[in-house]
């Protein structure tokens, strides 16, 4: 036997997570009489607002629900923010969630939306603070359901912790993701994932049709899935040119 | 680096990677080489581009990897999904990551059993140091020693086959001390002494529409209190004289590094994650293969890029196709030198070694868009004129190296 450089029972350095355990709040009313609201991971803010610390940020912003999409941007690192330039849409769908509110799709709107910038995330302070806090506001607004997008890898784990403290707080909850393992390793709930790049989870850019089968979809699957950690994929494709 | 600073491997340590140097150097190991993956944007496309990795090791018939990666987040879903594939396939694999806190793992698998961690800060984060968080000499030992004890925990007769040795290719590396450079109205080299044309910067600047502007500086030894735009690069001034990369004679100067900076008219920083702007000795970790010596000089290119451009793959992509016009004036005159003045001459070899153990290293790099891409195959040692881009060449598939065509500089960062 050669000299082995190794001793025996070498082990990892790095401890490997496992999946929370679950957290589940059943819907238990119509959609077209529920209070929806949407939390992106995606650092979405006001333009006027200050911008998200890209290396890593827990801080929220509140995003009234009349704001304009025209007065919202994007300060986020680790993924192509083009498509959210072109379109804010494509990750926090403001302007299709008043348009599915007015057709009576949905019963109405939370007053603020939520943007933090999830990507390097602190997972301690998501999951003590940032998470509890911005459940409160859903919960004290009277949420039935939020919706969550998330961007990069570590932005879905956060939106993932964020939508945990929702679901806990006794708000029905679904993430669209566009790394829909991540969200499931890290314990959402419900996973909705339609063939997306990532930075694009609620569809192409100025596609409506597209972002709004995908919100649609999304929220009739709050009601449709039954289990803890449920994933389901989306018949939407989208690629774009980088 | 704009993109995650301290744990991006700069074009100067891809040109002196440590795994690759050890894997060479280790007489019980068959290396077969580097097969460089790039990082899709696409889940779908993660795992279809990721899983051939496991595909490609099973055709060589590798009988362990090495996957690396110099990025993470969501560029582990393409690391975790790699070393899965391996996984399946039975083959051993060890993983080398930046992990700390803020990276730790947002996916794992039953085959991420044995990881190697290069962080080197006390918090665990991605810190704005270029060359902080990557990996060195033991990060590089260790990995291999792991790998070694998951080989032959696994196949143990392995550890009693004979090796013997073919060798495939040598690859000459000449090295040239340089004591001082000086900017100058052409480019020559004095015996230890290079001049640099500083003329023509509007005229490089010019070829580009995404460049408003060059500055071309020295940073002396020891100066180090001054302030630098986002890192984009650090890279040696390498130059072939003969033969096909990984092959022939390469000259490589000692003694003088390049720095390429950037910014965009209007002070945006082109950075992702963390920037690398500030006081030039907080924002650098001088010593470590991606990054200069204390001892050297340092030929700093600065690119003023237009509003906008510091965000796209074509400007990031032009500001180091600018930097190396301006560096490839100075090649002609490696090429010409003296190969009695050379201080080193080392001979790199691609060496088959039979009834070793066939090792693979399995790299992933830069390919989201954005910013993120790399460049293969430079015209020129750690160049970047006539490279081709992962995500164009391939869409982010696999493209093989031999461990002397990495040696030889065919890889370029350009993040």
């Amino acid at each position: 036997m050669r000299k082995l450089t190794v001793s025996h029972d070498l082990q990892s350095e790095i401890f490997a997570p496992t999946t929370p355990p679950p957290v589940w709040t059943p819907l238990t009313k119509a959609l077209n009489k529920c209070k929806v609201g949407f939390a992106t991971a995606g650092g979405i803010h006001l333009k006027t607002q200050k911008p998200f610390h890209t290396a890593g940020d827990f801080t929220y912003r509140e995003i009234p629900i009349d704001t304009p999409s025209s007065e919202l941007m994007v300060t986020h690192g680790g993924f192509d923010n083009s498509d959210i330039n072109k379109d804010v849409n494509a990750m926090l769908p403001i302007d299709r969630l008043r348009e599915l509110a007015k057709e009576g799709f949905i019963g109405s709107l939370t007053p603020v939306l939520i943007g933090f910038m999830g990507g390097g995330g602190n997972v301690e302070e998501f999951r003590n603070r940032t998470g509890p806090a911005i459940a409160k506001i859903f919960k004290d607004a009277g949420a039935d359901i939020v919706l969550l997008t998330g961007g990069c890898g570590t932005c879905h784990r956060s939106a993932t912790i964020v939508q945990r403290a929702i679901e806990s707080a006794g708000v029905s909850t679904i993430i669209i993701a566009a790394l829909p393992p991540i969200a499931k390793q890290q314990g959402a709930p419900r996973i909705a994932a339609a063939h997306v790049p990532i930075g694009s989870n609620a569809g192409e850019p100025n596609n409506k049709a597209m972002q709004t089968a995908i919100l649609k979809d999304s929220l009739n699957l709050v009601g449709e899935m039954k289990e803890f950690g449920s994933l389901k994929l989306l018949p939407y494709e989208y690629r774009h040119n980088v | 680096m704009g993109i995650g600073p301290s744990s991006k491997e700069t074009t100067l340590h891809h040109f002196r990677d440590p795994l690759t140097e050890l894997l060479c150097q280790d007489k019980s190991l068959d290396f077969l080489g580097v097969l460089f993956q790039g990082t899709p944007e696409n889940y779908a496309h993660k795992q279809f581009v990721a899983g051939r990795s496991g595909v490609y090791a099973e055709m060589m018939r590798a009988d362990g990897a090495i996957v690396e990666i110099d990025s993470w987040g969501n560029s582990h879903v393409d690391f975790a999904a790699a070393i899965q594939a391996l996984g399946e396939r039975n083959i051993p694999v060890v993983g080398l990551s930046f992990v700390g806190n803020q990276a730790a793992f947002v996916v794992t698998n039953q085959y991420m059993d044995c990881i190697v961690d290069f962080n080197k800060t006390s918090l665990g984060i991605e810190t704005c140091m270029v060359g902080q968080n990557t990996v060195d000499e033991l990060d590089a030992r260790k990995a291999v020693a792991l790998l070694k004890h998951k080989i032959f925990k696994k196949f143990p007769r392995k550890a009693d086959a004979p090796v013997t040795e073919k060798i495939l290719r040598k690859l000459r590396l000449n090295t040239y001390r340089i004591q001082e450079v000086q900017l100058a109205g052409r480019t020559e080299i004095q015996g230890k002494r290079l001049l640099l044309d500083q003329g023509g910067l509007d005229e490089i600047a010019a070829h580009y529409p995404e460049i408003a502007a060059i500055k071309l500086s020295l940073i002396q030894p020891g100066a180090d209190n001054f302030f630098i735009n986002s890192i984009l690069d650090f890279s040696p001034l390498a130059a072939k004289v003969s033969g096909f990369p990984g092959e022939g004679v390469s000259n490589v100067l000692d003694g003088v590094k390049v720095m390429l900076t950037a910014v965009e008219i209007g002070g945006f920083q082109p950075a992702n994650i963390g920037s690398s702007e500030g006081m030039f000795r907080e924002r650098v970790c001088l010593g470590r293969r991606g990054t200069p010596d204390s001892g050297e000089i340092i030929i700093h290119c600065d690119v003023l890029l237009a509003e906008g451009e510091g965000r796209t793959r074509t400007g990031i992509f032009a500001a180091h196709h600018a930097c190396d016009e301006l560096l490839q004036r100075a090649r002609f005159a490696v090429k010409g030198m003296d190969a009695a003045l050379a201080v080193h001459k080392q001979d790199f070899y691609d060496i088959a070694r039979p009834g070793g153990l066939r090792v693979l290293v399995v790299k992933l790099v830069s390919g989201l868009g954005c910013m993120y891409d790399t460049a293969f195959f430079p015209d020129e040692p750690a160049g970047c004129l006539g490279s081709r881009s992962v995500m164009e060449l391939s869409n982010n598939i696999q493209i093989p190296l031999t461990p002397n065509e990495y040696r030889d500089g065919m890889l370029h960062s350009l993040c």
